[in-house]
């Protein structure tokens, strides 16, 4: 037998970190590759309440109507009109409303809510919204005691919107909420952006925002909230229930049935930063675990 | 001829690389550069392998002999490309970190093709 010199033999302290050792060099190669100046950015991306740069917020959209690309949408929706607008709220409720969009924002003050967002995509964003509680809104309505959910529907108009030309989804979009999640005081009706007035693109000039769910349970340009006694089918339900339930709450331990989303990208973190853990409930589990005491989130999805 | 031709072939076929180093520097990839990077890369893989796949037929058309010289240098730009994409996807997306890319990969089929194609 060949003797193996004491010089060949990988001393024990880097055998045991031999793995270590491996993810290091890949670091180090791709750092090489890139340059110095990610390194500045790659430090932003811990899971802060940072919020996202503007022009990432107002560039990367998802709003099918204008388009399916990340981009249609500020490209897509800049001569869109939102005055006049009016909301209806209707169904099971002792007193109909019928609202301008004007109205709501003299009615009700707004004010600065800085959400987490997670896409069910996998990627997350910080965003600054000006918004109330949706509650305020629902409870001019007086909903009866056979309201048992809310149905978001928002604008139907192929002229003004490309997007729905196509048949990409069931329009106008649905979404839906349970009623106690609507009236949970996070649950915020939107009506602006880092102190602005809400871009066409974020869907004005009134959007919902559910903080703890998937972004696209957060309907865009709503025209009609209904008050009903049957849980509602959203546009995405329709679209493949086996991939989006009506709940879609953020949950890392439910995988869509393509990917894992047990972690998510951090918009505008640069391209050395890790990808990060997602959160039971995107981090809002204290305010609204209470709403699912007792539900199987596997099977309620 | 095929002499000068050949480096200048190999030349046009860094562009790929060439562009993206660019955009990374001037840190031009937008909202989600890993994931820009990942996909131009295969993007530019998948083009590839068309090129390669081109030159025996064209050879047969057009009955000149010199197509063929290219195939294996577009054979191993396609090697090239891929090799980056997977580094891109292991490295740079998920840090070497085994366990939720064999998850995604072995679980769900989506990036089965990947694979399939990097197999063969």
């Amino acid at each position: 037998m060949k003797k193996i010199k004491y010089t060949e033999i990988t001393p024990e302290k880097i055998y045991i970190k031999r793995r270590d050792f491996i993810k290091k060099l890949g670091l180090t190669t791709s750092s090489l590759m890139i340059g110095q100046n990610f390194l500045n950015n790659a430090a932003a991306s811990t899971n802060s309440l940072e919020p996202t740069e503007y022009r990432y917020i107002s560039t990367y959209n998802n709003y099918y109507e204008f388009g399916t690309r990340k981009s249609d949408p500020v490209e897509k929706s800049q001569n869109f009109k939102t005055e006049p607008w009016n909301i209806k709220i209707d169904g099971e409720v002792e007193n109909e409303v019928n609202i301008s969009a004007i109205e709501i924002n003299n009615m009700f003050e707004s004010e600065e809510r800085i959400y987490r967002l997670r896409c069910v995509e996998g990627w997350s964003m910080v965003i600054p919204w000006l918004g109330f509680s949706l509650s305020k809104l629902l409870d001019k309505a007086k909903p009866n005691n056979k309201a048992k959910f809310v149905e978001f529907i928002s604008v139907y108009d192929p002229v003004q919107m490309p997007g729905q030309k196509y048949p990409i989804l069931q329009w106008p979009y649905r979404e839906g909420l349970r009623i106690d999640e609507a009236m949970h005081p996070l649950t915020t009706l939107v009506t602006g952006l880092y102190g602005k007035k809400l871009p066409n693109q974020n869907g004005a000039p009134l959007r919902l925002i559910v903080p703890w769910k998937y972004g696209f349970k957060s309907a865009k340009a709503i025209v009609n909230i209904k008050l009903v006694e049957k849980m509602p089918t959203s546009s995405w339900m329709r679209s493949s229930p086996r991939e989006y339930g009506f709940y879609s709450n953020v949950n890392p331990n439910v995988d869509h049935p393509r990917w894992s989303q047990a972690s998510e990208r951090v918009i505008g973190s640069g391209i050395l930063s890790e990808r990060i853990p997602t959160q039971m409930f995107n981090g809002y589990g204290d305010e609204v675990a209470n709403l699912y005491s007792g539900m199987d989130l596997k099977k309620y999805f | 001829m095929i002499k000068y031709f050949k480096p200048f072939v190999f030349i046009i076929c860094l562009w790929p690389l060439g562009t993206i180093i660019l955009d990374i520097y001037y840190n031009e990839l937008g909202a989600e550069p890993v994931k820009k990077i990942m996909n131009h890369f295969g993007e530019w893989t998948l083009i590839f392998i068309c090129l390669t796949l081109t030159m025996s037929p064209l050879k047969r058309i057009t009955n000149l002999g010199f197509w063929i010289k290219f195939r294996r240098m577009l054979g191993l730009f396609v090697f090239f490309y891929a090799t980056i994409h997977l580094l891109t996807y292991v490295g740079l997306d998920y840090r070497f970190d085994w366990e939720p890319i064999i998850n995604d990969v072995l679980k769900k089929n989506i990036y089965l093709l990947d694979f399939q194609l990097g197999y063969y």
